[in-house]
This record gives C-alpha cells, sequence and structure tokens, in this order.
C-alpha cells in the first residue's frame, strides 16, 4: 500500500478512536441491532409456542380418535368419542385440521407483516370462510408501533449512523482552516475523501455485517437447507444497503458545502426516502384503490337451509351440490340416509362456492394495490430493501396470501375426504387415520428472482451515485484551480 | 468617562488581569498596547461585562458595569477585531436593526448619510454584507457607534487586516469621534497608528499595565524602543 | 419589548432569504395539503362504502323472511366501524383495529379485517396524514430552521455586537422563538384555516361530537408541542458551540423521540405484558361455558337450577305448564351467562391492553412527541378507547338484540316446539338498526391526563431552562 495511504488510515483512526462521542454512537447501534435481534426473536419464539400448542391440541384430538376404534370395554361417553371418530356425519364439521405456516428461521430478523396476519387455521369440512376471518389477538396501539426486530435497526438507524460520521468528511477541514493544508499534498483531495470514506464505510458496514451475522447464527442454523443462501443475500443486502447511503453521503459531500448543508441534505434524503415517499405512497393507493372489506364481512354470517323440517328441500339442495360434484354421486336411496348431515354439507359447500367468488375478486383488488405499490418501490431503496428483507425471510405480503389461498386447496382436501364417505355412506376406518389430509404449504418457484431484481436497482443507485459524485468533485476542484 | 480600580481578572490559577487602574475621560484615545496574551481584550471585555471581574470594578460615567448593564450599554458602542454582521442583510439593513435595538429609528435618508459619512460607498450600501470586505464592515461598525451616539466606544483591534488606505480612514474617523467628545478604549498591535491617533498609551504585559503615559510625552522612536524593550524581558 | 420585536423581524428575513429552508417549508406545505386531501377523499370513500353497506345489511335483516326469533337472531347482523371526520386529520389506529363485526346470538365474534392487512409491509413506515407531517416531519423543519440561532451569532461574533447593545438575552432568545413561531403560524395557518372548514362542513352527521371543540383543542395541543420544539433547538443552540454540534445534537433528540422511543416502549410493553393466543382465549371462553366461571358448575346443573328456579316460583309441575315457553328463558339464561363468561375473559384482555398502553402514557412524561401523538388520536377519535367504546356499544346492541329475540320466543311459542312458530317483519323492524356516536370531549380526553400534564410539565420546564440559561448567557466564555 501506498505509504500515503497508511498515514492517512492511521490518523483518521486515531482521531477516530478519540472521538468518544462516535464511539458511543456506534456502542448504541450495536446494542440496539443486540435487541432487536432479541426482540424479533422473542417475538417469533411466542408463535412458534402456539403453534406448538395448537399442534398439540390437534394430535390429542386425533389419538383420542383413533384410540376409540379398538375400545372394548365401552361407556357412553367413548362411544360418543368413537360416533365422532368413525361417522363422516359427525367427523365432517367435528375434526379439526391446523394449516400453519411455519416461520422460516430467520423470520425473527424481519418481522415483516407476519404478527399482522393469523399464522395458523383450524379447519373443519364446514364452509371456509366461517372459518377465515377471525384476527389474531393484538394490541392495536403497538401494531401500529411497529417491531423492533433486526430489519428496523439496518434499514433506520444505518443511515443515521453513516450520515453522523461523513456529512462533515470535506466540509469540516474547510470549516477548521485544514483543507488548504491537503490541498497542497500530491495526493488530490477526491482520493484522500475516497480513503477517508473508505475507511468509514469498512467501519460501519463491518458492524453492520457483524450484527447480521450474530443475528443469523442466534435465530437459526446458517447452514441447514434454505437458510443458507437467506443468509448470504441477507449480508448481500445489508452490504448493499450500506453501499447505498456512502455513495449518497459522497455525493453530497462532493458538493463541497458546508457543514450544516450536508447535514440538512443528508437529513433530509433520509427523511425522504424513509418517511415521506413511503407514507406518501400508502396513503395514494389508499385513495387510488379504495378497498370494501365489508363484502366479506357478509359471507362470515351463519345461515342455514330455509326450513330444516322441508324434507324436499334439503334434496334439492343435494342435488345441486351433486351437479358440481358427479364423483360423488350415487343411488337416490344413498341420499336418503342421513339427509341432514348431507344437506348441511351440500349447503355450506354450495355456499363457500358462491362466497369463493366474492373472496377472489376482494383478492384480486389487494393484488392490484400491491402491484401498484411495487410498481414504486424504486424510488427508495429503504422501501426495496424492507422489502427484500420480508421476501428473503418469507415474512411479505405475497407469502401470507399464498397461505391464505393454499387455505381452500386444504379446505377442499379434508371436504374431499370426508364427503365421500358421508356421500357414499362409508364409515371412516381405523386405516383412514393413517391418511388423513395434512397442510403442505406450496413453495413459490422464483423466490429469489423479485429479491435479486431489487438488489440490482438499489446497487444500480449506488453505482450512478458514486459515478455522479466523481464526476461532482472534479469538476468543481477543477474550477477552483 | 471609562474607569477602572483594581480590576482583576482570574481563571482559576492564571491571572489574565492583575489589578488594572485606569481611567478615559472625554475626548481621550487611550490605545491598549502589548502582546498577545497580555488582558489587553479581557480588559475590554470586562467594560463590556461580558465577563465578570474576580475583584475590583469596571465604572463607566461612574456607573458600576456589572450592576448597572442596561445603563452603561446605553453609552457605549463596541467594535470587535472581526466585525460580522449579518451576512444576509445588506449593511443598510443591518444598521437599521442594530440602531432599533438601541431604540433609535432613523429615516432611510439618515442612516444613508451615516453610512455616507462613515466612508460606505454608496454603491454597497444594498448589497448583502456577505459581500463585503473588512474594511466596509469596520464602517458600518462606525456608522453605528455615531447612529447611538455613543459616548465610549470600545474598539478590539480594530485595524489589524485592513489595508493603509482604509486604516488611515478609520484613524480619520476615530479622530473626528473624538472632536465629538467620545472617550475610546482601543487595544491595538499597531504602534504607528497608537502614537498618531492615541491620547494616551498604556503597555500591557502578564495582565499588568506595566507603561502609561500621554502620547505626547514620547517620540515615535521612543515608543518602539520601550515597547520591544518590555516585549523581550 | 421592542427590542424583541426587532430580533424577531430580522430572524424572519433571514429565514426567508435561506432558500434551503424555504424549499423545505414549500415541501412542507405541499405535503400538508396532500395529507389533507387524501385524508379527506378516504374519509368520504369509506363513509359511503360503510353507509351502503349498513343499509344493505339493514334491508337484509328486515326482508329476512318470517323465521323463528332464534334463527333470526343466529342470521344475525353486522356492525361497521365508521370513520370519523376527523380522521382525516390523524388516521391514528383506523389501519390497525377491526373495521366490522358479524354480531349473532351465542358467540362474540372479533372485528375482522384490519386494513393494514391489504397493505404490502410498506405499510409499516407509515401513511401520510395531517399529523405525520406536524408531529414527524415539521420538528425537523422547525430544527434546520433554529439549530444555528445562535450557534451563528456566536460564531460570526454578532452576539457580541448584540450583547454590546445592552440588548438582554432574554430579549434575543425570545425575539428568536417569536420569529420562529410566526413563520410557522404563516405557514400553518391556510392548512388549519382549510381543517377548520372541512370538518365543519362535514362534521353533521358523522358519528364524532363535539368536533369544534375537539378541531380547537387540536390546533392547541399542536400549537403547544410545536412550541415546545422550537425553544428546545433554540436552547440547544444556545448551550452548543458550533452550529455542527447544535445540529448533530438535535438529530440525535428527534431520532430518540420520535423514532427509537415509541417503537421501543410499544415493543417492550409486549414483552411485559404479554397477550395470550386468540386460540387460548377462545379455549379459555368455552371452559368457563362448559364448567362454569367457578370451574365446578357446568351447564347441566345451571340448567337444572334455573328449571327449580321457575318451577318453584310459578308453583307449577312441569316446565310446560308455565305460562310462557321455558326455552326461550332458558336461553336467555344461556345467554346471560354467556355474557358475563365473556365480560369476564375479554375484561382481562382488555386489562393487558390497558398495562401495555399505561407504559406508553408514563412514557410521555418523557417525551412529548408520545404525549402529542396519544391527545391528537383521541381527539380525531382514533384511539383505543375510542375502539373499545365502540366495542361497547357493539356488544351492548348485540345483546338487546339476542334479548328481544328470545324473549318474543318466550312470550309467543309453545314450549317443546320450534319450528312450528315463526316470526315477521314486525318484530325485526322492532330492532333499530345500530348508529353509532362517539364518547363525548371530555370523556375521549380523561384517560389521556397525564398526557396532557406532561405537555403543561414540559412548557413550564423549558421556559424555566431558558430563563436559567438566558441569566448566564455570555458571548464569549469565561
Amino acid at each position: 500500500m501506498d505509504n500515503r495511504v497508511k498515514t492517512l488510515i492511521r490518523y483518521e483512526w486515531k482521531s477516530f478512536i478519540r472521538n468518544k462521542f462516535q464511539l458511543l454512537l456506534l456502542c448504541i447501534t450495536f446494542g440496539f441491532g443486540i435487541y432487536g435481534i432479541y426482540y424479533g426473536n422473542a417475538e417469533i419464539e411466542a408463535q412458534r409456542e402456539t403453534i406448538r400448542i395448537v399442534t398439540a391440541l390437534e394430535e390429542s384430538e386425533f389419538a383420542q380418535y383413533r384410540a376409540s376404534f379398538d375400545n372394548t370395554n365401552s361407556s357412553p361417553d367413548l362411544e360418543q368419542i368413537h360416533d365422532i371418530a368413525a361417522q363422516p356425519s359427525f367427523a365432517w364439521f367435528r375434526h379439526g385440521y391446523h394449516a400453519i405456516i411455519h416461520p422460516h428461521d430467520y423470520a425473527s430478523l424481519a418481522i415483516g407483516q407476519r404478527d399482522l396476519f393469523r399464522y395458523y387455521y383450524r379447519l373443519t369440512g364446514m364452509s371456509l370462510h366461517y372459518q377465515l376471518f377471525e384476527n389474531e389477538l393484538a394490541n392495536p396501539v403497538n401494531l401500529m408501533a411497529g417491531n423492533f426486530d433486526l430489519s428496523f435497526v439496518i434499514i433506520y438507524l444505518f443511515p443515521l449512523i453513516i450520515i453522523a460520521f461523513c456529512y462533515g468528511l470535506f466540509s469540516s477541514e474547510k470549516e477548521n482552516g485544514t483543507l488548504p493544508l491537503l490541498q497542497i499534498q500530491t495526493m488530490s483531495i477526491q482520493k484522500i475523501t475516497l480513503i477517508r470514506l473508505g475507511f468509514y464505510f469498512v467501519i460501519i458496514t463491518g458492524l453492520a455485517l457483524l450484527i447480521s451475522f450474530l443475528g443469523l447464527l442466534y435465530s437459526g442454523n446458517v447452514l441447514a437447507q434454505g437458510n443458507l443462501l437467506a443468509a448470504l443475500v441477507w449480508l448481500l443486502a445489508v452490504l448493499v444497503y450500506c453501499s447505498f447511503w456512502f455513495g449518497l453521503l459522497f455525493l453530497i459531500i462532493g458538493l463541497r458545502k458546508n457543514s450544516a448543508f450536508n447535514a440538512i441534505s443528508a437529513a433530509g434524503c433520509w427523511i425522504f426516502l424513509l418517511i415521506i415517499i413511503p407514507s406518501v405512497l400508502n396513503v395514494l393507493v389508499t385513495v387510488k384503490y379504495p378497498l370494501n372489506s365489508s363484502t366479506l364481512a357478509g359471507l362470515t354470517r351463519r345461515t342455514g337451509l330455509e326450513n330444516e323440517n322441508d324434507q324436499e328441500e334439503s334434496r334439492e339442495v343435494i342435488r345441486e351440490f351433486l351437479a358440481y360434484r358427479p364423483d360423488l354421486e350415487g343411488t337416490d336411496s344413498l341420499i336418503q340416509n342421513n339427509l341432514m348431515p348431507k344437506a348441511y354439507a351440500a349447503y355450506t359447500t354450495l355456499k363457500g362456492m358462491e362466497s369463493q367468488k366474492v373472496v377472489d375478486d376482494y383478492n384480486e383488488q389487494v393484488e392490484r394495490r400491491s402491484k401498484w405499490t411495487s410498481k414504486f418501490h424504486w424510488l427508495s431503496p429503504s422501501v426495496s430493501l424492507q422489502e427484500v428483507f420480508s421476501q428473503t425471510t418469507e415474512t411479505d405480503l405475497a407469502t401470507l396470501v399464498r397461505f391464505q389461498n393454499a387455505l381452500s386447496d386444504f379446505h377442499g382436501e379434508i371436504t374431499d375426504f370426508y364427503f365421500t364417505r358421508l356421500f357414499w355412506d362409508k364409515p371412516i376406518l381405523e386405516k383412514d387415520y393413517d391418511n388423513l389430509p395434512q397442510f403442505s404449504m406450496p413453495q413459490t418457484a422464483d423466490k429469489w428472482r423479485p429479491i435479486l431484481t431489487s438488489l440490482a436497482g438499489v446497487s444500480l443507485y449506488t453505482i450512478c451515485l458514486f459515478s455522479v459524485g466523481l464526476i461532482q468533485m472534479r469538476r468543481r476542484i477543477e474550477g477552483v484551480k | 468617562m471609562l474607569k477602572s480600580v483594581n480590576l482583576t481578572k482570574k481563571y482559576g490559577n492564571f491571572t489574565a488581569l492583575n489589578e488594572l487602574n485606569l481611567s478615559v475621560k472625554e475626548g481621550d484615545i487611550f490605545c491598549l498596547l502589548g502582546a498577545n496574551g497580555a488582558g489587553k481584550s479581557t480588559t475590554i471585555n470586562l467594560f463590556l461585562n461580558f465577563i465578570s471581574p474576580s475583584a475590583g470594578s469596571a465604572t463607566i460615567n461612574g456607573l458600576d458595569v456589572s450592576k448597572h448593564d442596561k445603563e452603561t450599554k446605553q453609552l457605549l458602542s463596541y467594535i470587535p477585531e472581526n466585525l460580522m454582521l449579518y451576512p444576509n442583510l445588506t449593511g443598510m439593513e443591518n444598521l437599521d436593526f442594530f440602531c432599533g435595538l438601541g431604540n433609535k429609528n432613523y429615516s432611510k435618508q439618515e442612516l444613508e448619510n451615516l453610512l455616507l459619512q462613515s466612508g460606505l460607498q454608496a454603491d454597497f450600501m444594498n448589497r448583502r454584507v456577505s459581500s463585503y470586505s473588512k474594511g466596509m464592515r469596520q464602517k458600518v461598525g462606525i456608522a453605528l457607534a455615531r447612529a447611538r451616539e455613543a459616548k465610549v466606544l470600545l474598539l478590539d483591534e480594530p485595524t489589524s487586516g485592513l489595508d493603509p488606505k482604509a486604516s488611515n480612514e478609520f484613524s480619520e474617523l476615530l479622530l473626528e469621534m473624538k472632536g465629538n467628545g467620545v472617550a475610546t478604549l482601543m487595544a491595538t498591535h499597531d504602534l504607528f497608528r497608537a502614537k498618531e491617533t492615541g491620547t494616551h498609551i498604556g503597555i500591557m504585559k502578564q495582565g499588568v499595565l506595566i507603561e502609561h503615559f500621554e502620547s505626547d510625552e514620547v517620540s515615535f522612536q521612543d515608543l518602539e524602543k520601550m515597547y520591544l524593550k518590555h516585549m523581550h524581558n | 419589548m421592542s427590542a424583541l420585536l426587532h430580533i424577531a423581524k430580522k430572524e424572519i428575513r433571514i429565514a426567508f432569504r435561506e432558500r434551503l429552508i424555504v424549499f423545505l417549508g414549500i415541501i412542507i406545505m405541499v405535503l400538508l395539503g396532500i395529507s389533507l386531501f387524501a385524508g379527506f377523499v378516504s374519509y368520504e370513500q369509506q363513509k359511503e362504502i360503510i353507509t351502503k353497506t349498513e343499509n344493505d345489511k339493514r334491508q337484509e335483516w328486515l326482508n329476512q323472511g318470517d323465521k323463528h326469533p332464534h334463527i333470526a337472531a343466529h342470521y344475525g347482523t353486522f356492525a361497521f366501524k365508521p370513520k370519523t371526520v376527523l380522521s382525516l386529520f390523524d388516521f391514528g389506529l383506523d389501519a390497525y383495529t377491526g373495521t366490522s363485526v358479524y354480531l349473532e346470538a351465542h358467540n362474540q365474534h372479533e372485528f375482522m379485517f384490519r386494513p393494514a392487512q391489504d397493505h404490502s409491509s410498506m405499510i409499516r413506515f407509515g401513511e401520510l396524514s395531517s399529523s405525520l407531517v406536524l408531529q414527524v416531519l415539521l420538528p425537523l423543519l422547525i430544527i434546520f430552521l433554529s439549530f444555528s440561532s445562535y450557534t451563528k451569532e456566536k460564531e460570526s461574533g454578532t452576539l457580541k455586537l448584540l450583547m454590546s447593545q445592552g440588548v438582554s438575552a432574554n430579549a434575543i432568545t425570545w425575539g428568536k422563538i417569536l420569529a420562529y413561531c410566526i413563520i410557522l403560524l404563516i405557514m400553518l395557518m391556510p392548512f388549519f384555516v382549510g381543517l377548520i372548514l372541512i370538518a365543519n362542513a362535514t362534521a353533521n352527521n358523522d358519528s364524532l361530537p363535539d368536533v369544534a371543540s375537539r378541531t380547537a383543542l387540536l390546533i392547541t395541543i399542536y400549537a403547544i408541542y410545536l412550541f415546545l420544539v422550537i425553544t428546545i433547538a433554540v436552547w440547544i443552540s444556545m448551550k452548543s458551540l458550533t452550529g455542527r454540534n447544535a445540529l448533530l445534537t438535535l438529530l440525535t433528540f428527534w431520532t430518540f423521540f420520535v423514532i427509537l422511543m415509541p417503537k421501543t416502549v410499544a415493543n417492550l410493553s409486549e414483552s411485559f405484558y404479554p397477550l395470550p393466543s386468540m386460540r387460548e382465549f377462545k379455549a379459555g371462553i368455552e371452559e368457563s361455558k362448559l364448567n362454569g366461571l367457578d370451574g365446578q358448575t357446568p351447564r347441566s346443573v345451571r340448567m337444572a337450577e334455573l328449571e327449580t328456579e321457575y318451577l318453584e316460583k310459578y308453583k307449577v309441575d312441569s316446565l310446560s305448564q308455565l305460562p310462557f315457553n321455558f326455552e326461550g328463558v332458558s336461553m336467555q339464561a344461556g345467554e346471560d351467562y354467556g355474557n358475563m363468561v365473556y365480560d369476564h375473559h375479554y375484561e382481562g384482555i382488555r386489562a393487558i391492553f390497558s398495562k401495555q398502553n399505561r407504559l406508553g402514557s408514563i412514557a410521555s412524561i418523557f417525551n412529548p412527541f408520545i404525549a402529542t401523538q396519544h391527545l391528537s388520536m383521541s381527539l380525531s377519535g382514533t384511539d383505543l378507547h375510542t375502539f373499545n367504546h365502540f366495542e361497547n356499544e357493539v356488544e351492548e346492541y348485540r345483546r338487546m338484540l339476542v334479548r328481544r329475540m328470545n324473549n318474543d320466543m318466550a312470550e309467543n311459542s309453545k314450549y317443546g316446539e320450534f319450528y312450528e312458530y315463526a316470526a315477521g317483519e314486525e318484530l325485526w323492524e322492532e330492532i333499530d338498526g345500530f348508529y353509532y356516536t362517539a364518547p363525548t370531549f371530555f370523556f375521549a380526553l380523561r384517560p389521556y391526563y397525564l398526557e396532557l400534564l406532561s405537555l403543561l410539565a414540559w412548557v413550564v420546564f423549558t421556559i424555566f431552562l431558558l430563563k436559567r440559561s438566558n441569566k448566564k448567557l455570555k458571548p464569549i466564555h469565561g
């Protein structure tokens, strides 16, 4: 390395070490990072705990059913359980299956929308939409305040640290009167500024990567399948984001204005990218695509047959249902048996099909909204990064909507399982319990493509900022000469 | 008009000014000479009540400055070494602003005259002060002193960094004010200027006024010798 | 006094000559305009949707045809959270509280559909509302405007000149503060006039009472808040050696008070007082309904007790001899018990909420931003207390509806029969539609006395600070 560069770095290090305020700032940031990791993990651990509880409840429910088959000494209670276990006319609306979206190991680092959405549902064969719209308990005040997770620390706090460290790199020389001394060196002032910027880049980005690395280690096995790539992308995203802010600072410093101007413009950019752009987009999308969730509310109404005593009406409903499901059709005599449960099953399924249209329509509107906003994510690298983080940790809206959509497939599986037995008057056998419906979360084929596109976009920004900064600085220096 | 009795200022163990006794009468120009850190500025700041004395007193027109801040301020005008005005306001606006603070309201014409009499070129009056040279800013300072009809003028190295012509003009303005009976206390490094304009000269060293005489008593050569002698030992 | 005015005039003149400040000021005004417009449009949209849906649901209820009252009680109806007119100023919790609820017999349903669920994670950056501009962005403008108010005078030496004129530190400080207040007043005047006009033009027919006094107090609260920001900024400038230091200190304070502290407090409250999951909550209710709140009186025992009570009271041998349908009575008794159980469990949840939010109130003593945020939401009718009040009213309405259905069944149907009896539209019409009125001005403010106190205490505190520092102010050190 050039001796001059070494000297420069050595003295930058000395003044860095002697500045207690800056050291304190870094320590505080580190502390917030650790707290963010802790908080996110506590939050996600609570979700895991709930998942464990509901899974255990489901297991014990089904264990009870299974046990009722080989019970020889029967009591009225056990007989009732056996009825629920073996007779589809009870089982179809009593057996509850949990559809769960398990948190990604790194969900604790970017909680995203996961605290707002249900992450587990207990589904029976009854009308899907009657079971779908219940919220998880949550304090709205805290929902609004949002989560202090690692992604927050990186997206909000690190840019501020970068600003605090770098805004005066050039201007303070001017203000302290040391600039002329630097200008008469053989090394160009622009190179000096770049080297010092590089110095802080290493320190601050290093800190961000260190905290991220600790978070990744603490939250899951980095080498586990599905984690390694996510971990790498996370670190890459941190690197890209920090570079972006350094690029921005370089550009601002390059304007060669005074410290106050630099600080105001850098803070102004921060406000613009982190508060103004997203909040304006949010309010615009609300106004542009007003959503009317009250149409969905109507779906939750519990309705039944007009007159449960009217057998003809019941048969009518069953026939209507069978027209959609000819595979379930049997003889007329099959309809006569267990008329009420069949009619009720047919009715709720028909209603579900009806409702599905409304739900699809609504989801389409949500989709349109999120498409519209994602068109503008590029306006703010901070918004892009937030999205990248939550996509990486699978806590983004798209994943949660995919989960919601997967519910209707799963519900279809459940109803198939019971309806084939219900409509053909076949009991549920013990061996059927080996083949119960099971929920699986569909994986998306191109999880990484949008993430990499966003990162490429932010990188492009960074390159532009640095290039303009360089040209700017050169021009200004020539102007001085 | 200006009088100090055993005026002392200590910063911890360091004595910046030690038992200073001096008095400046109407029409006097008292020049304080001395190296950097000899206590010249401390003396001026004490008269301005910017700092409080550790012992002794500074009075203006018989009023103790630390007890009668308002009243004594009304009598004085002050020009620091590097007079800075509000760069975003014009010379005219600066003058108007500071006059207004002293409850002296002048018409535009009067302000213009004040500036002209103080030697500011007419075409600069309505430009922002950020484009002024140091000499021009000092002229606004003088105009302000006139406008306030100050009886006392406190100057802290007002001519350092001025070119000879500007310096000359400044001296003439001082003499003019002297004629109006203004008492002036000026800290300066400029022996020549002190001898030319000053009526009294004092030499300070390490917080002590070691020499004190009327400027007519010595020739410029003697003054220079005396000064250098003190500075060397 | 006149020196003070003079200084104020000079500060204003200089501020208007700073291009960066003027530029930022214009941006803030544009944002205020956008927020007011967007808030208004969104309010009108939601209001229209809700009014229409409410009418639809009302018609559905009235035209549900002849049926047994208990089936009607299950058919039920819906309640929708109306947007308050001042929500156009402060969205508050609107995106995070549920918007609609299904009202039926036996079950208390939870509110569904938090609007934030229909947004990508970008919603967590916040939605642009006038309150956001005033609470978050305007303080920054104030910081940019006034961080150098004293340091510039110190750095350039004009402070010496000023003080050599006999101007008191008091006059300088308050002159500057007055100047910034006037600048803000000029900026905000059109906005507040717009707000008052819109709020009063649309106030009738709204669920929010006392709109005029609410608006007046809102403006006062924000005036106090912004005044505080100004005084603190000037104080820090006075205490700082250089403009850089003042700016850095102020930005650090801003970040801490506005960004970090509110989030940290909310998150800590969540850790200190954890909420149960919905599943546990529901399971708790089911358990209490089945085995009684004390865990020892199962439903069958409760029913038997009720039967004996009625048989003894009317001195008859069998239930069918009662002059009314006992099933209606037992149904209502079950309903009452269910309500009691629900109240018991839901009170538990509410207690956790209020313990969590209590931390926020306590934090507001140290942070005027939080105090202002809470008061603003409360006055706009978008806070948790107003939402709870709405929930209570809805639940009250549901209970009234179910009771009327059960009473009708007891009066008009026979014991042991069910489908034989059907009520019709006259009965449905006896149930009025649900119309919500938010709590009055004083009721809305009552839970926020700490916040109000905090703001007043801060004003006294900063004035005291300034007074003390003014006394000490010298243009040079020593």
